[in-house]
């Protein structure tokens, strides 16, 4: 249902996977690497996650599509590691009787995952900087 | 020959992170922070005066300085005790130091050295003069004035720049303050002596595992929760994210920080998420 792993994404095995006869919609979100992040060019990232942890919340997310919308199938798969440009870093595939579930799931999916499984992302930029995405700004102004 | 020396307790900050008016809180022995406060200063035998903000309105029964510059933070108090009694030495103390006691306050006064601008303690995180707990003899209000209209708002900076007489903490945690409702957890678990010492195997995350630089380390500490453990960590190894940023997972499962530490936990430290 939900997995991390290193080696590159296969969507089209996936899809194969979950191929149903009682499905009317297959919805496949894939979560590409981008070349720039606000207005700078970015050359690859790195992800990482807190795996026991990344594994057990990403498995409650899935489970929580099955019980809001009505699904025949629904997975994800994120990658870790380093990764270059135009590389898959996450695969959501949702099967259902009909579109409007689909692709409502395949979007609280998605949107579940950014915010409550532990992954953080490090960006290395083309002037040979690097950051990680979502930390900027988060020191406190000021403390007595 | 010394200057006479007057108590001052200072609560009238903001508690912007704490939600409600921090003096109020009363975390042990059923005293409000600001009477705890103020019998710790009557205790020392001095004219004990509570400082608080310019707008507030509340009528105490005990003397109180009202501000007169207003958002200056503690040294605006520090400024209406010096225009009040401008020969006068104060001990300063805020009210959000619920491990403050008698025999801390003691030691100041007892090694008040009147020819020093201040005497003062040192923090027991970064070695750096603790503002907050602090005697400040008539010298110090006319440099007081000069920081001021330097534009200075930070009471640590401000007493940085003094002659300083400093002291070692003869409690280590006695000036731990509470800014948040999960230091105030922490502060009630710790009074109530759960604070037994203990080893907790903490797994840094993301930018925070690059700063530690490691994942995992051992860590002693009589921390009661996990925010208390966040909280010396971050302030002894200068973490870039505040407690707000944070979350916190014990034995693999998210908990809030007011959650309680056992012997031989594992703490993760998860900074904010960049999945997807």
């Amino acid at each position: 249902m939900f997995r991390l792993t290193t080696t590159p994404l296969d969507p089209a095995a996936l899809r194969r996977d979950a191929s149903d006869p009682h499905a009317g919609a297959v919805v496949v979100f894939e979560g590409t690497v981008r070349d720039h992040h606000e207005g700078r060019p970015v050359l690859r990232l790195e992800y990482e996650a807190h795996q026991p942890v990344a594994q057990s919340e990403g498995r409650r997310i899935l489970e929580e599509a099955l019980e809001r919308f009505d699904l025949d199938h629904a997975e994800a798969v994120h990658r870790l590691g380093l990764l270059q440009i135009e590389e898959s870093a996450v695969v959501v595939l949702v099967a259902a009787p009909h579109r409007a579930e689909a692709f409502e799931a395949c979007r609280f999916i998605i949107d579940q995952i950014k915010h409550r499984v532990p992954i953080w992302k490090k960006e290395f930029y083309a002037d040979g900087t690097s950051a990680w995405v979502g930390c900027e700004g988060c020191r406190e102004a000021h403390r007595h | 020959m010394s200057a006479p020396l007057h108590g001052l307790l200072l609560a009238g900050g903001k508690s912007r992170r704490m939600g409600t008016d921090k003096a109020d809180l009363v975390v042990s022995g059923g005293l409000s922070l600001r009477d705890r406060g103020m019998h710790l200063l009557a205790a020392q035998s001095v004219r004990a005066f509570l400082s608080v903000a310019v707008d507030d309105q509340r009528a105490y029964p005990v003397p109180t300085l009202r501000d007169r510059i207003a958002d200056t933070g503690p040294l605006a108090g520090l400024e209406a005790a010096f225009h009040h009694a401008p020969g006068a030495a104060w001990l300063v103390i805020g009210c959000d130091l619920p491990f403050l006691t008698d025999s801390v306050l003691r030691e100041l006064t007892s090694h008040r050295e009147p020819s020093a601008d201040a005497t003062c303690f040192t923090s027991r995180f970064d070695g750096k003069p603790e503002p907050l707990c602090t005697i400040y003899e008539p010298s110090a209000a006319a440099k007081l004035d000069t920081a001021l209209g330097e534009g200075v708002r930070c009471a640590r900076k401000y007493l940085s720049s003094l002659h300083l007489h400093k002291l070692e903490l003869p409690e280590p945690s006695a000036l731990d303050n509470c800014n948040r409702p999960e230091d105030l957890e922490e502060a009630r678990l710790r009074l109530a002596n759960q604070s037994n010492p203990k080893t907790i195997v903490v797994e840094f995350c993301g930018k925070l595992r690059e700063e530690a630089g490691t994942r995992t380390e051992e860590i002693s500490t009589c921390a009661a929760t996990a925010a208390g453990l966040w909280e010396e960590l971050r302030m002894a190894r200068n973490f870039s994210l505040d407690l707000e940023a944070v979350r916190a997972a014990i034995n693999d499962e998210f908990q809030p920080w007011s959650h309680p530490l056992r012997d031989h936990d594992r703490l993760a430290l998860f900074p904010p998420f960049a999945g997807g």
